[in-house]
């Protein structure tokens, strides 16, 4: 563990240090990053610490959008009014994170650049369409969460780039979520399975006009579920159609069995709790 | 292997340390300034026997590259007492029992202490998501709990 840290206080300098150092990694709350060093599983050269940028630290609102900079902490995150208020599903898959001591050092683009499958903000961003700021030297793009996780581990990003925001469409009225997570106990656990919902109901609030489910740990990346979606849009809001979007989640993942749980489980689970988040959603959007 | 010149504040008193930029704030405060009372448990960010609040908040110092407590305000478990005098909240915890081998205990007094700050009259369920990152293999819990909320009533 032998390495040198790097602290830059602008933008501008950490843009400089990504292109200029070789064999670096970036850190912000270090909590997955640090374990990772101390377990020998890489050795970077250089950490580039990214928390003196103070201009990475908002959590704000504009229009239609919350914008989280990528340097807000798990817990201001959750505690937030704007993300209780307009992306409250995001503050309930965080409180599920880890413990306390944890989520007021990491961040949520640290989750997500992370790209564990089963990283617990990345589900509700998905169904919430985010987008990510991907920043460096030469440009700054937008990239759709949908896009952003490409294996395990593995995201767009590439070794000049650092996660600067994350944009959010408020919730408006009609429109539900729900986040459900399956750990091995009630913190400090990866999920077993976790399950993200947004539902968007009709006028009458009795049928659901459109849904967008998420799940973690049930692949290489976090996915959606779009049969299941689709089973449930168009329809009249009743318990058949809440045990058809159950079964055809089941049906359509393939999960692997590993050390937190077996494939099986994994798909019993994703039935029960599909129809459980598209439930509590529903009654939200109400 | 490089080295960095930090300044901080431990319980009050400005220092200041020559570190390595691998060390980390749980080595510097238990090796370089002697303040052994926060313990290394798992050494990943897990059982919370190196709790200590940074800027207010409770951290898993075992996690923080000493380098990064530049300019911050730190406080341990030897900042709790004042003038040789017990808080209420170290009184109430071994009133109720719920110091036994004490390795969890520093963790968590600073756990609950942070809670109390901002809470002051926490339910039950309020203090078990507080020292949820806070193992402790020898009470079951139960006694750390009824020490909370007796230093709660007692505030």
């Amino acid at each position: 563990m032998n390495y040198e840290i790097m602290r830059p206080s602008t933008l501008q300098e950490c843009f400089d240090l990504l292109y200029a150092l070789k064999n670096k990694k970036i850190i912000a709350g270090g909590t997955d990053l640090m374990v990772l060093i101390k377990e020998e599983k890489i050795s970077p050269n250089y950490l580039i610490d990214v928390t003196n940028i103070a201009d990475l630290r908002f959590i704000k609102e504009s229009g239609n959008f919350i914008h989280i900079g990528s340097q807000a902490l798990l817990s201001e995150v959750a505690k937030s009014d704007l993300t209780n208020k307009y992306a409250p599903i995001l503050a309930e898959a965080i409180e599920n994170m880890a413990h306390p001591h944890i989520r007021n050092m990491g961040t949520v683009a640290g989750n997500i650049a992370n790209a564990s499958p089963a990283a617990d903000t990345a589900t509700p961003l998905i169904v919430l369409s985010s987008k990510v700021k991907v920043s460096n030297k030469k440009e700054e793009l937008w990239v759709d969460i949908d896009s952003f996780f490409t294996g395990p581990g593995k995201t767009v990003l590439n070794e000049y780039d650092l996660i600067t925001e994350i944009k959010i469409p408020k919730l408006g009225s009609l429109e539900g979520t729900a986040f459900i997570k399956l750990g091995k106990r009630k913190a400090t656990s990866l999920s077993v399975i976790n399950v993200a919902v947004y539902i968007k109901l009709g006028a009458d609030k009795k049928t659901i006009e459109s849904a967008r489910i998420a799940l973690g740990s049930v692949a290489p990346t976090p996915i959606r579920v779009k049969g299941a979606e689709e089973s449930l849009a168009g329809n009249q809001i009743c318990e058949r159609i809440l045990d058809e979007a159950g079964e055809a989640a089941k049906n359509e993942i393939k999960p692997i069995t590993d050390v937190r749980g077996s494939d099986w489980y994994r798909k019993e689970m994703a039935e029960v709790l599909v129809k459980r988040a598209v439930q509590l959603a529903v009654e939200r959007a109400r | 292997m490089q080295e960095a010149g930090i300044q901080f504040s431990v319980n009050g008193e400005n220092v200041s340390v020559t570190v390595k930029h691998n060390e980390t704030l749980a080595d510097v405060l238990r090796q370089k300034l002697g303040l052994t009372g926060t313990k290394v448990g798992c050494d990943k960010g897990s059982c919370g026997a190196c709790t200590v609040i940074m800027n207010g908040k409770t951290v898993s110092s075992c996690l923080i590259p000493a380098v990064k407590a530049d300019k911050s305000e730190i406080i341990t478990i030897e900042g709790i007492s004042v003038n040789g005098e017990l808080d209420p909240l170290q009184k109430a915890f071994i009133e109720e029992g719920a110091v036994q081998c004490g390795f969890c205990t520093p963790g968590m007094v600073l756990t609950a202490k942070a809670l109390l700050d901002k809470n002051p009259n926490p339910t039950v369920d309020e203090i078990k998501k507080a020292i949820a990152g806070n193992l402790c293999r020898c009470t079951g819990y139960e006694s750390i709990i009824a020490a909370v909320r007796r230093a709660a009533k007692a505030l």
